[in-house]
């Protein structure tokens, strides 16, 4: 099974290009880390307000569940891009070379046609929702926002398996 | 559809594909050739699946828990514990599996547990004289006790899939963890007298109360945690939050051994590893839905029941399939897969669908340390730097007192289930 931290290996293919890193990498890292802090500080005001002062932060719950959402679809953009997502490799590690590579080669093709029909879904989704108007219940946040992540997720998480074809047909990333 | 639905992910999983993609590949093949339904269902059985209020504690555990470990607490709680069982023979073992459980109550994670206290005791184990096998086998054994102690993420996660309380599996999960951990306690103080190793530490109350001065914040964190829980002050998913905040509060302001940037960085490692898991989620799913709607799911079910098997038996299979699945794939990857269609063959023979929690949960924490891909034993090689050859004979008894353990868990229901009559 993949090691989900240490999936990292740039030792033999060269490095990708800093703006890749940037995009697919340190830019999610950023967002996500500080969506997921705003998140715990909403959960901690909600539990002190509700108990300290007898007011709920009706809204919270859907906030932080719309959080965590953007959290997942764009740190899973980081998670293609470094190879790292959960598999059991206890076949294909012990393929030879030629075999390896055309399963490693037909998992990137299923990623990516797998994905965009995902991507395609969510557009039409997304547009019914964003012409219907809906909003969420209790905080009124246009619904299109939280289901965007899932599009905007996902189509990233293609791009940066596209860019990162020859690390996932060799396998180090 | 049946066998596109059952056979296609287990061929994809077999050939390495990762298992968000195989959930996907087989949901959309299964969309496009087999179903009426429209597509557009996959995007909204992916946003009702993630936007479950109970799953939101999963990102805010695996926070609390890496704040501690980076923070000082481990370093505390070994030292609270060693000054509470130093004066038996075998203290340092025995302290390593008490500070698993305890630190078990923090994290919810058995590699976050074994890198923890793991690093800070395997080279004081070579050091009284045990050997590289038993220090290695032990060490990555103990760190499967956090799955079964309160909070667990596996837990969560199963409670998601069978629609089970996480409130009632938590609470469950008590008495098996602790036997769990009475039970490797008890083997360590054989080994020690066996062995001759008469590693015994000065015990006073003196320092007793010194480390627990020490690590009296460190220690606050399981009681607000499983007290505000069982109190009824919060729900599982606002006493993780109370847990992140508290977490911080103890590192950076009491310890003072985490700086604000180590915050952001834990916050952008937990939800790295809580999308790795997430991602599963979101199309398990789409894949548990279409298992429901399609018909496949009562299939398996009526076709284990025309066995006509006895529910001790149902649960032998269970046990040895989840066993032999924990060697190969990760926890949170199987709970998610095969929850869906288990729970509902545990419910159809009339097992209580939280005993069965622990039971999956267990089998698949044994999986964490046996060989040959227990996630435990790439995290143990990678801390202690220890070569397979001797950490996996170190394994062994640790794997055969936990199969024994979960032989009680199984068939004594009463142990998981009794500690829930004192809840309501």
């Amino acid at each position: 099974m993949t090691d989900p931290i240490d999936a990292r290996d740039d030792s033999a293919l060269p490095e990708p290009p800093a703006w890749q890193r940037h995009v697919f990498v340190t830019g999610p890292r950023i967002l996500t880390a500080t969506l997921i802090l705003a998140g715990i500080a909403i959960n901690f005001a909600n539990v002190v307000s509700r108990y300290l002062f007898s007011f709920a932060l009706y809204w919270a719950e859907e906030i932080m569940i719309f959080l965590v959402l953007w959290c997942v679809f764009i740190g899973a953009v980081a998670v293609a891009f470094n190879g790292a997502h959960l598999r059991m490799d206890l076949v294909s590690s012990r393929l030879g070379p030629p075999w390896r590579n055309l399963l490693n080669g037909l998992i990137v093709a299923t990623f990516v046609v797998c994905g965009i029909f995902v991507v395609v879904q969510s557009w039409k989704v997304l547009d019914l929702i964003g012409r219907s108007g809906d909003v969420s219940v209790t905080a009124g946040v246009p619904m299109v926002l939280p289901h965007a992540a899932l599009l905007i997720g996902m189509a990233l998480a293609v791009l940066a398996v596209g860019f990162r074809f020859r690390a996932y047909l060799h396998n180090r990333f | 559809m049946e066998w596109a639905m059952i056979g296609l992910p287990l061929i994809l999983l077999v050939l390495g594909f990762p298992v968000f993609l195989l959930l996907l590949a087989t949901c959309i093949v299964v969309l496009v050739f087999f179903s009426n339904d429209p597509a557009t269902v996959i995007h909204q059985v992916m946003f009702g699946s993630v936007s479950k209020f109970a799953l939101l504690a999963v990102p805010f555990f695996i926070f609390a828990g890496e704040m501690m470990s980076r923070g000082g607490v481990s370093i505390r709680l070994v030292n609270w514990v060693g000054s509470i069982v130093g004066g038996v023979r075998g203290s340092l073992p025995l302290t390593v599996v008490g500070t698993a459980t305890v630190f078990g109550a923090i994290s919810g994670s058995t590699a976050a547990t074994v890198a923890a206290v793991g690093s800070l005791t395997y080279q004081p184990l070579r050091d009284k004289g045990y050997t590289e096998s038993f220090a290695s086998g032990m060490l990555t054994s103990a760190g499967a006790i956090a799955n079964i102690i309160p909070p667990s993420i596996a837990m969560i996660l199963y409670g998601f899939a069978a629609e089970a309380s996480v409130v009632d599996l938590f609470a469950a999960g008590i008495l098996p963890g602790l036997l769990l951990a009475a039970c490797f306690a008890l083997y360590i103080f054989w080994y020690a007298r066996r062995h001759g190793i008469r590693e015994i530490e000065n015990v006073s109350w003196r320092g007793f109360l010194a480390a627990t001065r020490s690590g009296i914040w460190a220690l606050g964190a399981p009681a607000i945690i499983l007290g505000g829980i069982y109190s009824g002050i919060f729900a599982p998913t606002e006493a993780a939050g109370v847990a992140c905040v508290y977490a911080m509060f103890v590192t950076v302001f009491i310890y003072r051994e985490a700086r604000w940037q180590d915050v952001f960085d834990v916050a952008a490692t937990s939800v790295y590893l809580t999308a790795q898991i997430f991602i599963i989620v979101a199309f398990a799913g789409v894949y548990s839905w279409l298992l429901t709607v399609s018909g496949a799911a009562q299939g398996a079910v009526d076709l284990i029941e025309g066995w006509n098997l006895q529910p001790w038996a149902v649960l032998l299979v269970i046990n040895i399939f989840l066993l032999m699945v924990g060697t190969v794939l990760d926890t949170p990857s199987a709970i998610l897969v095969l929850t869906p269609l288990l729970a509902q063959i545990a419910n159809a023979v009339g097992i209580d669908l939280v005993h069965f929690g622990i039971i999956v949960v267990m089998n698949l924490s044994i999986g964490t340390f046996t060989p040959p891909f227990g996630l435990n034993i790439f995290v143990a090689q990678a801390v202690f730097k220890v070569p397979l050859s001797s950490l996996y004979p170190g394994l062994v008894p640790f794997i055969l007192i936990s199969i024994g353990v979960l032989g009680i868990v199984t068939y004594v229901p009463g142990l998981s289930l009794w500690i829930l009559k004192f809840i309501y």
